[in-house]
Parts: C-alpha cells; structure tokens; sequence
C-alpha cells in the first residue's frame, strides 16, 4: 500500500483543481514559448527599420510593428524573458532572504526580532511607489535588468519576513523542536531541519502570488521610463509611449498589457489552487 | 485604555524620527542636484554658490538635516527646487483634488465592495460567488496604467463620450456652477473607475473570508439552533462580527486617500497628491518629494493607533495590557 505522505495528499487535491491545474500547464507553455520560440524565429527584437514603423497586425507582423518598425510579436516574445526573468528572480531572492530572517527572528526573539518588526513597521508606512522610483534613481550598476532585481529584492523580502516569523513563532514552542534543544542539536540544525520545513507551505503560496505582484511592479515602473531601459524590451518598457498610441495603433497598448493581465491572473489562481491544496486557511 | 492610548502616541515619535531619517538620506543618496548646473556652461560658478548657500547645500549633510527637521515641525516645509514655490502651497493645490477623486472612490468601492463579499461568502460557490470572485481576480491581476489606457480606448477613442486626461476644459472659469461640476464629473469618471476597481477587489476578498470565517463559528450554529430567523442570524452574528477586522483594513487604506493613487493620476495628468509627489522624485525636486512624503507616513501613523483603539471599541474581547 502506497503511503499517505503530506506532499502526496498536496498533490492529490491540487490535482483536483481543475482551474489551478489549467494554469500551471498554460504557464508551463507560457515560459516554454518565450525560452525556446526566440531560438527558431531569427528576427532581431531590436533592429530598427523606420519604413517598416507602426503597420497594422498582418501575415508578415502577425502583431503589427511599434513606431520603430521592429515586430511586436518577437518583442512580445524577448520582453517575456526579461518580464519573467525579473518576477521569478526577485521572488526567489527576497523569498530566501525573507524566510531566513523570518525563521530566524522567530526562532530567536529578541534584539533580531524586534528590529525586524521595526523595519517591518517603517516599510509600511512609507509607500512603496516613491521609494521605488528614488533607488531606480540612485545609478549603482548600469545593467537596468539586474538593478531593478536588485532595488525589488530590498524592499520586496520584508512582508514574508514577516509571515514566517509568525509561523517561526508558534512553532517554537512544538515539542520536538523541544526535544531537538534537549539533545543538544544546534540552533541552526533546528532551524533548517524543523522549522523550515513546515514553513513550506506558507513560503510557496506566497511565492506563487508574489511573481504576479512582481511583474505588475515592474510594467509600472518600465512604463515610468525607470524600469528595464530600451531598446532591451520587457513587457513593461514596451508600454512606454503606449499612451499616444491610443490614437493611432492601438495593437501596441493591447499585447504587452494582455500577457501581463494573463500571466498574473494564471499565477493568482495557481496559487489560489495551491493554498487550497496545502493549507485553506491561509490568508495570504 | 488611556495608559494604552499613551503609549501608542508616545511610539510615535520615535517612528516619526526614523522615517524623516530614511526619507532625508534616502534623497541625499540622488546626490548633488546642482550637478547638472555645473555642467551648464552658461551658469557661473559665483551663481550655483549663490543657490547652493540659498538651498542650505553648502552645509554638511547632518546639518541639513536637523535645520530641515526643525523647520519642518514648525509646518515649513521648505520651497520647491523647481518652481521656488513653498512646498505646503503646492500640497494645498494638490490635496483638494486628490481627495474630491478619492473620498468618491474609498466610499463607492467600501460599500460595493463588502456587499460584494457579503452576498459571494452567503451564498458561496453560487454564481454570483463565481462571478465576482473571477472579476475581482481581474481587479488584482491587471498593473492600473493599462486598466486606464483600455478605458480611454475605449471611451476617449471609440466613443469620444469623455477626455482622455487632465481636470478641467479650458475656458470654464465663467461658466455657471452646475455646468463647471458637470464638467468636472466628465473628467474624474475613469479616474475613479480605475481606482475603484482596485479596491473593489480587496474588499470583497476581505469581506467574503471574514464572512465565511464567522460563518463557521459556534456561536452563529447556537443562533439558528435555537430558532433565529436566517436574516436575524447574518445581520447580529455574522455580518456585525466579520466587521472587525475590516476596521483594520478601513483606517490602513485612509491615508491612501490623502496620498492619491500615482500611477492613475499620472495615465489621466490629474494634478493631485500622487502625481505631484511621483513628479517631484522624478525631476530631484527634494523638498516637495520629503514634504509629500512625510505627511503621507504621519497620517498613516495616526491611522494606525486610530485603528488600534477603534479595534478595542468594536470588539470588546480585546484586552489590552
């Protein structure tokens, strides 16, 4: 007979999730298309070709062409890599960083714990967009994919910092990480092996909803010019003269702005199916 | 109480400091803002140590700071790097539009919002349910500039029923009163659309989890065991329980109220809080950006405690220590 593990009972009910299930495999092939498509349609993102500038969707330009006469779809399929590069890259950063400090405040009270909760405090009540925009500012690297990963990943870690300390908090005080103390296994054995563990959940629904969040961020700053700089395209920078091309080539508004609608809703709903799945009452 | 009430406003000052802190270094990391000056060939040197010494630039950075926050607690929050306007004249342009966009938006989305909630977690997995738990995916998964842009496609482009931006048709000054708000209206429609659609979304995911929360409970099965009517049932036990925690929610979204929302008031240029605090980073303006700033952190700080005690009122259950 086949044992009922914690991740084997997970997967059998996400796999009941009809909506969440439709979204990884649509994902899956979101992330195949704009990895592998580039490799077969050789056609630069970034060559300019003004006499070619803002024709309509056609069988040549299945997306049209932006005001440079560069092909929207294979920009489309370029901005998706560094869109998504950023979302997961800046998840997985402050995911790390956040849930070692988390476990780490929580498992130890004192000094590190309340200076957690004061950074945690002060970061909200300072809004979040201002902040942003003065470290794009700040000119520290002139890579602008890598800086805005990095400018994300320091103010992006502090809310699941939050949420693993209070899990950190109460699993504490279970009796075998009692029993771990008494034997004499060292604190950052305990925190690892058992604490880490049972946060999983918590950390990987989080996670999920967070690549969302992350891509809408980036689109809002890229459409402020402070994001990923041109001509490197992402979905973001790729709306940014998108406000004139209301009056006149409306494709261009539309593309960049459904991938990023569609990618966050399926991320929402993956993760709404995995939360179902792992651990329903959870508010995240 | 009182004694918890004082020591929440006792924290504040500390937390005060420490955001003036972040905020003023934070710009001062920009760097110099007479860099640029002094690459203009057609400024003398004479010239930029004259603005440096009327901006205070000259001055070691610490220095800077205790001045600015000395004059900033006596309500001077300095001038403008651009216009040379005092910063509080700017916010008290800014503020007034921010909050006629704002007040309509909170109150339309709080109370569309939780009845949303309300009826989806009643009646969960229903079709309404499903309905508005699919649009309010939409609301969380859409960045608000492009919500914007597909409104004025759609109503400025197609339709051409209303402006695509700004706040006001030139030459109404003269116009009767009742023509010069309906002209306003015309311009804050989308604007509000957009803002609201947002908080929609939160609200009636707050509200439906509250709900099915109290739903749940003990105390609401003891009520209909003992014969209550349904109504009777969801208006005292559940809907007045699963307020609670919306109150939170309530007093943390207020400042947003005064702090306007950045991304729409710049897709519609509506001059407003947001636009203008998002403008002022953007061109180095230091002090209008610090000033803008540090109001929004103070009001929030109030919220919070403001918060904390009504929590206490509406709950009783709460104990505080």
């Amino acid at each position: 007979m086949e044992r009922a593990t914690y991740w084997g009972k997970v997967f059998k009910r996400f796999k009941r999730h009809k909506l969440a299930m439709f979204s990884l495999i649509f994902l899956t092939l979101i992330v195949a298309a704009v990895v592998f498509l580039p490799m077969f349609i050789h056609m630069d993102p970034d060559k300019v070709n003004l006499a070619q500038a803002l024709l309509k969707p056609s069988a040549k330009h299945i997306m049209g062409t932006d005001d440079n006469g560069r092909d929207e779809f294979i920009r489309l399929l370029y901005g998706g890599r560094i869109s998504l590069l950023v979302g997961f890259s800046v998840t997985f950063f402050s995911g790390i960083t956040g849930i070692f400090i988390g476990l780490w405040a929580g498992f130890k009270r004192g000094f590190a714990d309340n200076l957690l909760m004061r950074i945690n405090e002060m970061m909200m009540v300072i809004p979040e967009l201002p902040l942003l925009i003065v470290a794009a500012k700040i000119r520290f690297i002139s890579n602008s994919v890598v800086k805005l990963i990095i400018i994300m990943t320091i103010f992006g870690w502090v809310g699941i910092a939050r949420l693993i300390r209070g899990e950190a908090l109460s699993l504490r005080e279970e009796e075998y990480v009692e029993a771990a103390k008494a034997i004499g296994v060292p604190n950052w054995q305990i925190v690892i092996r058992h604490l880490m563990p049972n946060t999983m959940a918590v950390s990987i629904v989080w996670a999920t909803l967070r690549v969302g969040r992350v891509i809408i961020a980036e689109a809002t700053l890229s459409f402020f010019g402070l994001g990923v700089q041109p001509p490197t395209p992402s979905w973001g920078n790729m709306l940014l003269g998108a406000q004139t091309y209301i009056w006149t080539a409306q494709w261009l508004v539309w593309w960049p702005g459904l991938s990023i609608l569609f990618v966050t809703l399926l991320f929402n709903f993956l993760g709404d199916g995995l939360r179902d799945a792992m651990d329903p009452k959870l508010f995240l | 109480m009182k004694n918890y009430i004082l020591r929440r406003l006792m924290i504040i000052i500390p937390e005060f400091i420490g955001i003036t802190i972040i905020a003023f270094f934070l710009f001062a990391l920009l760097g110099n803002p007479f860099a640029e000056l002094q690459t203009n060939p057609f400024i003398s040197p004479s010239d930029i140590a004259a603005l440096k010494h009327m901006y205070g630039f000259d001055k070691p950075l610490y220095l800077r700071y205790f001045y600015w926050f000395f004059s900033m607690i006596r309500g001077n929050f300095g001038l403008s790097a651009v216009t040379g306007e005092p910063v509080i004249k700017m916010i008290g342009r800014a503020l007034p539009i921010t909050l006629s966009i704002n007040i309509f938006a909170f109150s339309f989305s709080l109370v569309i919002g939780v009845w949303v909630g309300f009826k989806s977690a009643v009646k969960q997995y229903s079709f309404f349910d499903h309905l508005f738990t699919g649009i309010s995916y939409f609301g969380i998964s859409m960045p608000h500039f492009w919500f914007g842009l597909m409104l004025m496609i759609l109503f400025s482009v197609k339709f051409h029923l209303l402006p695509p931006g700004g706040i006001v048709t030139p030459g109404m000054d003269g116009a009767p009163l009742i023509a010069q708000i309906l002209d306003r209206a015309k311009y804050l429609v989308m604007p509000i659309i957009v803002i609201s659609l947002g908080s929609i979304a939160v609200w009636a995911r707050y509200t439906r989890s509250s709900v099915l929360e109290m739903l749940r409970k003990d105390y609401v099965r003891t009520a209909k065991a003992k014969g209550l009517s349904y109504k009777e049932v969801l208006k005292k036990h559940v809907f007045r329980n699963a307020l609670n925690p919306l109150i939170t929610l309530f007093f943390l979204s207020l400042p947003g109220l005064f702090g306007g929302s950045a991304v729409t008031e710049q897709v519609f240029s509506i001059p407003g809080m947001g636009r203008l605090l998002i403008q002022a980073v953007m061109n180095n303006d230091y002090m209008v950006a610090m000033g803008g700033l540090i109001m929004y952190a103070f009001i929030l700080l109030i919220s919070l405690i403001i918060a904390d005690i009504m929590y206490a009122y509406a709950d009783p259950r709460i104990k505080y220590s």
